[in-house]
């Protein structure tokens, strides 16, 4: 599953977030995602992650979120990580803590399975403490890249 | 007129002009017929309509002389209608009804001909004075009066795909009445002829042919019978086993004009015996011949129309049709409604059955103009007008009373094929309008509950508002349940599938069942229209499927329960 991970994750998609709002955080994380040539319309990105949102926070408790989309304009899965040490307050989490760990999944409209199974390991391997403490005291990218995918 | 006349003559010159008038006949009857259905009027009224518009009556683009030398066609057609009509006719339904059958004809036609009789001799000789002219005329009329014309009868039930009692006692009862207005013919111009002093020909001699050709028309249609069901050993292939049967068919019309048979009655006897005698392996055959068939009842009834000739109408020839037409009508409703009290049928058919029975076509016309040769210009000129007259008014207006009686009866549509079932709905009409729906933020938990709780294959997503989004299967479910870890972060919206393909209530069910096959899917969700995406429903194949089903049975059974 980490090879999966690893597949669908790329060092650039890494970020430390500047970002104290939801939005801010979430706008800098599709940003990343937009760079990559698998999304072929960021603004149906931002729709997509936007209309999530609205129906139910994808804040999951223990500082995590997992905003996700499965839209037309995806050409392959594609994951971005955002980490952020102040936290942010106004995710609305499941358990009303701070959001400090999010990870963006977006996949194409026909790729159901993949998505899911990509879902699950993410939200498996982070609710693993250690993880995510890991995750948070690193000091680059790199740092996270490897504990993410070879944890 | 002179480019008319030029049309004319281009149909009268060759013999492949008699092709284009036979191919603008068939395509304008049919545009006709259209017409005529469209205003809720039975297809054979477009038909005869058109033919009076191009004949005799109307623009005379098609000749008496034309006609005459299309006469054939009308033969074919009149074998063709035997023949079906024949098929119909199984022993097992005499066994059952035969009292009955027998009570009405003889109740119908004896109905028309006590009541038309009197009262148009009554008639006449008041304008004539002259009593042997007044009962010589009244007498062949009011027997020509109790004949039915089993065509348009016939094709109106099978506009309208009818099934049941009256139906199968219409459809007897017009194949057999034939018979009847032959024996009252032969009576009647025997009659005449005493009162008017020519008594050349005996009343014995009035029987006997009368026999020769009931029985003749028998001996022909039995022969005929036994020689298909001999070949039907050696044919088993649609593409010989028609052309045979409709080979068979003309060789039977042929013979009939040559022994001076009735064409009907012995393409009848033919389809009666091949019914009995082959009943599973011949309904094959009758279907085949019945899809063959159209075109050529368009040009028999395109025809009739163009035939119908009322240049003599004169005031007394009007009024005297008016009694017929009046008489008539009343005597075959009393009288079948008599011949079924009697023989104790069910009230529909009480009822209803007179009223199917006005039309009148080939046979009557047939034994006007025998009547016409029989005596003189004076009296032969009122029989033969007459007649044409009053079959002009009853094939126009008979075929709408018989779908009046049928849809009064609640025959209509009871003898529908599941394709021609499906042809009549819209998806408004069979689809589920209250299925369970997931909402888009339904968890994992809720999602499960609706699959546990349905049976459907798949199940609509919409918001709140009712506006589908997408729909879930179980496809997508399984997926969840192999992993773990997703119930609170994954919801219906995640999770289901795009829009496919949508259908609106008033899409014809056709239409919709031919987009599943596309797209390979076995449901389809249903908007409320084109512009909106509101969720007005949901069809499900299999659902549909036993729908329709259960509603074939339901008509089955509703048309034997009235039988």
């Amino acid at each position: 599953m980490k090879k999966n991970i690893s597949h669908y994750l790329e060092k650039k998609n890494i970020l430390f977030l500047e970002a104290s709002s939801k939005k801010e955080a979430l706008l800098e994380l599709i940003g990343a995602l937009a760079q990559n040539p698998n999304i072929t319309d960021k603004k149906a990105l931002e729709d997509g992650i936007w209309q999530r949102e609205k129906l139910m926070s994808t804040g999951i408790g223990l500082g995590l979120a997992v905003p996700h989309v499965r839209i037309k304009t995806v050409t392959e899965p594609i994951i971005a990580v955002g980490v952020s040490r102040k936290g942010i307050t106004d995710y609305k989490s499941l358990d009303d803590s701070p959001v400090k760990i999010i990870i963006m999944i977006a996949a194409g409209e026909k790729q159901h399975a993949l998505y899911i199974t990509l879902l699950s390991a993410v939200t498996s391997i982070l609710k693993e403490i250690r993880l995510r403490e890991k995750i948070l005291s690193s000091g680059s990218t790199e740092e996270i890249y490897v504990t993410l995918t070879e944890s | 007129m002179g480019i008319l006349c030029d049309i004319n003559l281009l149909f009268q010159e060759t013999n492949m002009n008699f092709l284009l008038l036979l191919g603008i006949c068939i395509l304008a009857g049919t545009v006709g017929a259209r017409i005529f259905q469209r205003l809720k009027i039975p297809q054979v009224v477009g038909y005869i309509v058109i033919g009076l518009i191009i004949g005799e009556t109307g623009l005379k683009i098609i000749s008496a002389t034309t006609i005459e030398f299309l006469r054939p066609f009308t033969y074919f057609a009149l074998g063709i209608i035997g023949f079906i009509i024949g098929g119909e006719l199984k022993t097992d339904l005499f066994r059952k009804f035969g009292k009955q059958f027998f009570a009405m004809v003889i109740g119908e036609g004896i109905g028309a001909f006590l009541i038309v009789t009197p009262f148009a001799a009554l008639f006449i000789w008041f304008m004539t004075r002259n009593f042997a002219l007044s009962i010589a005329i009244s007498i062949v009329i009011g027997a020509i009066s109790s004949a039915t014309d089993p065509a348009s009868t016939i094709q109106v039930l099978w506009e309208y795909k009818t099934r049941g009692l009256l139906t199968t006692a219409v459809m007897a009862i017009v194949a057999l009445d034939d018979a009847l207005a032959l024996t009252l013919y032969a009576f009647a111009t025997n009659m005449a002829d005493i009162f008017i002093g020519n008594s050349s020909i005996s009343i014995s001699h009035s029987i006997f042919h009368f026999l020769y050709e009931l029985l003749g028309a028998a001996a022909l249609g039995i022969i005929f019978g036994y020689i298909l069901k001999k070949a039907f050993r050696y044919l088993n292939e649609h593409d010989k086993m028609l052309p045979f049967s409709i080979g068979l068919i003309l060789v039977t019309i042929g013979l009939s004009n040559v022994f001076n048979l009735d064409i009907i009655l012995s393409s009848m006897f033919f389809g009666i015996t091949t019914v009995n005698l082959i009943p599973k392996r011949s309904e094959e055959t009758f279907d085949l011949v019945k899809k063959f068939a159209p075109p050529i009842y368009v040009l028999f009834f395109v025809f009739v129309g163009a035939r119908l000739q009322l240049s003599h109408l004169t005031l007394m020839i009007i009024i005297i049709a008016a009694i017929y037409l009046a008489g008539r009508s009343f005597g075959k409703i009393i009288g079948a409604y008599i011949g079924a009290k009697i023989s104790g049928a069910p009230d529909n058919v009480k009822k209803y059955s007179g009223l199917c029975l006005f039309t009148q076509g080939g046979v009557a016309v047939g034994l006007s103009i025998m009547a016409g040769r029989k005596f003189s210009p004076e009296i032969a000129d009122i029989i033969i007008t007459v007649i044409t007259a009053t079959t002009l008014v009853v094939q126009l207006i008979g075929p709408s009373f018989v779908k009046y009686a049928l849809k009064e009866a609640g025959e209509i549509g009871l003898n529908l094929t599941e394709e021609e079932l499906i042809a009549c709905y819209k998806v408004g009409d069979v689809m589920d309008t209250n299925p369970p729906i997931i909402r888009t933020n339904a968890v994992l938990g809720d999602i499960l509950k609706t699959f546990s709780k349905n049976d459907y294959f798949a199940y609509p997503v919409a918001d709140s508002e009712n506006m589908l989004a997408g729909f879930i299967t179980f496809q997508e479910v399984k997926h969840i349940l192999t992993t773990s870890g997703l119930d609170m972060l994954l919801l219906a919206h995640d999770i289901m599938n795009p829009i496919r393909d949508i259908a609106t209530p008033q899409t014809p069910l056709k239409e919709a069942f031919e987009q599943m096959k596309q797209t390979n899917a076995n449901f389809i969700c249903v908007v409320e229209n084109t512009q909106s995406r509101k969720l007005a429903g949901f069809l499900e194949l299999n659902k549909v499927n036993m729908k329709i089903a259960e509603e074939l049975i339901t008509r089955k059974k509703k048309a034997e329960g009235i039988a």
